[in-house]
């Protein structure tokens, strides 16, 4: 009789217990798992998961040249400041363009750092799969640091930029190249439609930094909106197109 | 009508990247802009009558433009000038069809404007390529005996590829990741049952 209901017991045990607690369990500890560990490490294995369902072209390269060699140039002791007649000049190196190696599309060419967004990453020049599995990168419609016109920054929100959400205004952007480093500030922080052309303009000619990644930040799935980071250029050798 | 638009304007591009990249045999990497190159970068910057309402360039194509031309080339007037009357072609063939909407243009229409800049990388010994399922232009240099193929350059005239790109998690991809996941918890679930009935058995 003792055993009966010792077996009995057992059972709802099981059913209450082990059939409904257990693979909550189970499941919380494999979406955490996967969203914190697996998911950023496996973002190939995914994009060639997606091939069976998106119409999206793929780039199934995993090559890319490196060609980021870290460098002092320009570096807060590069800018000096001169003073005359009471007044403060800033002054900025130039660097002749045909010094550097321009990057090509897919090159690994600087790093990417926000430190108050927890953000440090590979940069690339182009925005396609590839480079955006490995770092951050730069839209080609756009130009590199120091061209002195706007530069495009795609991440996924789902790893290297997932820290925008942490973004305010007067942050400070950091941008290390082979041929100098650069300083940004946010200005301004927006959603927008991600086919909203008044969220960037390409063809202005100053320096402006314009980053962006999916919006909401932490949603699943592919989104409408982006969020969209204004910066502007502090300081950094400025490159010297002319011949 | 926008994939029309920005297939001819790909096409148009490709064009001049083809004849600069006849340029780039002798050209040290990153050349920096000359005033040749100037020219050229100018002219595309300029619009075109299409039946009364003028039409520009998508600027972020002239941008990948002027990079190709700091990148690669080392462009002489005489090659601007190659390169402009080529642009002027196209911009007079378009503006000699009368139509303000690329949507309204024939297929013999299309066709005989993207002829038009593949006649211009013909020039230059370079070929245009279109693949409709990528929608990519993709300007190629033929080796010597015709047999294979470098490419000079890409230019993405797909609707997905624009400037703004998708940068969220894809819902494909958390499908298979929580497919694997449903595996493993089914599983478990499985051997848990087994289980069970085991120590249920042996008790």
């Amino acid at each position: 009789m003792h055993n009966k209901h010792h077996h009995h017991s057992s059972h709802r045990s099981l059913n209450g217990k082990n059939f409904i607690i257990l693979p909550i369990v189970f499941c919380v500890l494999i979406l955490g798992i996967a969203s914190a560990i697996i998911i950023p490490n496996t973002m190939r294995f995914i994009n060639m998961a997606s091939m069976f369902f998106s119409d999206n072209p793929h780039d199934f390269s995993d090559e890319f040249k490196n060609i980021y060699v870290p460098t002092s140039e320009g570096l807060e002791e590069d800018v000096k400041e001169e003073t005359s007649n009471a007044q403060s000049k800033k002054t900025t190196k130039t660097v002749p363009i045909t010094d550097i190696e321009y990057p090509d599309y897919s090159d690994q060419f600087g790093e990417f750092i926000i430190e108050d967004c927890n953000i440090k990453c590979p940069l690339f020049y182009g925005d396609g799969d590839l480079q955006l599995n490995y770092g951050v990168g730069i839209y080609t419609g756009s130009f590199i640091p120091g061209y002195g016109r706007p530069i495009l920054v795609a991440g996924h929100n789902a790893t290297y930029f997932n820290g925008l959400k942490y973004a305010q205004k007067g942050q400070t952007i950091l941008i290390r190249t082979s041929y100098g480093n650069y300083k940004y500030e946010i200005t301004d922080i927006a959603v927008k439609k991600y086919n909203d052309k008044s969220a960037y303009d390409l063809g202005a000619r100053e320096e402006t930094l314009t980053l962006y990644t999916c919006y909401p930040f932490d949603q699943f799935g592919l989104t409408s909106q982006r969020c969209f980071v204004y910066a502007k250029y502090v300081s950094g050798p400025k490159l010297d197109i002319s011949r | 009508m926008k994939k029309v638009l920005k297939v001819l304007s790909a096409a148009m591009l490709s064009a001049v990247v083809a004849v600069g990249a006849s340029a780039s045999v002798f050209a040290a990497s990153t050349t920096g802009l000359n005033a040749a190159e100037e020219k050229v970068l100018a002219e595309l910057n300029t619009t075109v009558d299409m039946g009364g309402v003028q039409k520009s360039l998508p600027v972020q194509y002239i941008n990948q433009a002027e990079q190709y031309f700091i990148k690669e080339v080392d462009m002489t007037d005489a090659q601007a000038d190659e390169v402009i009357a080529k642009i002027n072609a196209v911009k007079a063939y378009l503006t000699s069809v009368g139509k303000s909407k690329f949507s309204e243009f024939t297929d013999a229409e299309v066709d005989k404007a993207v002829s038009l800049a593949k006649e211009a990388a013909a020039v230059v010994d370079c070929t245009i390529e279109y693949n409709k399922a990528t929608r990519v232009v993709t300007v190629v240099t033929k080796s010597a005996d015709g047999k294979s193929s470098t490419p000079v350059a890409d230019v993405s005239v797909g609707g997905k590829d624009g400037v703004v790109k998708t940068t969220g998690f894809d819902v494909p991809g958390v499908v298979a990741v929580a497919g694997v996941g449903i595996l493993l918890v089914s599983a478990a679930g499985v051997y848990l049952i087994r289980t069970s009935k085991k120590e249920t058995v042996d008790a």
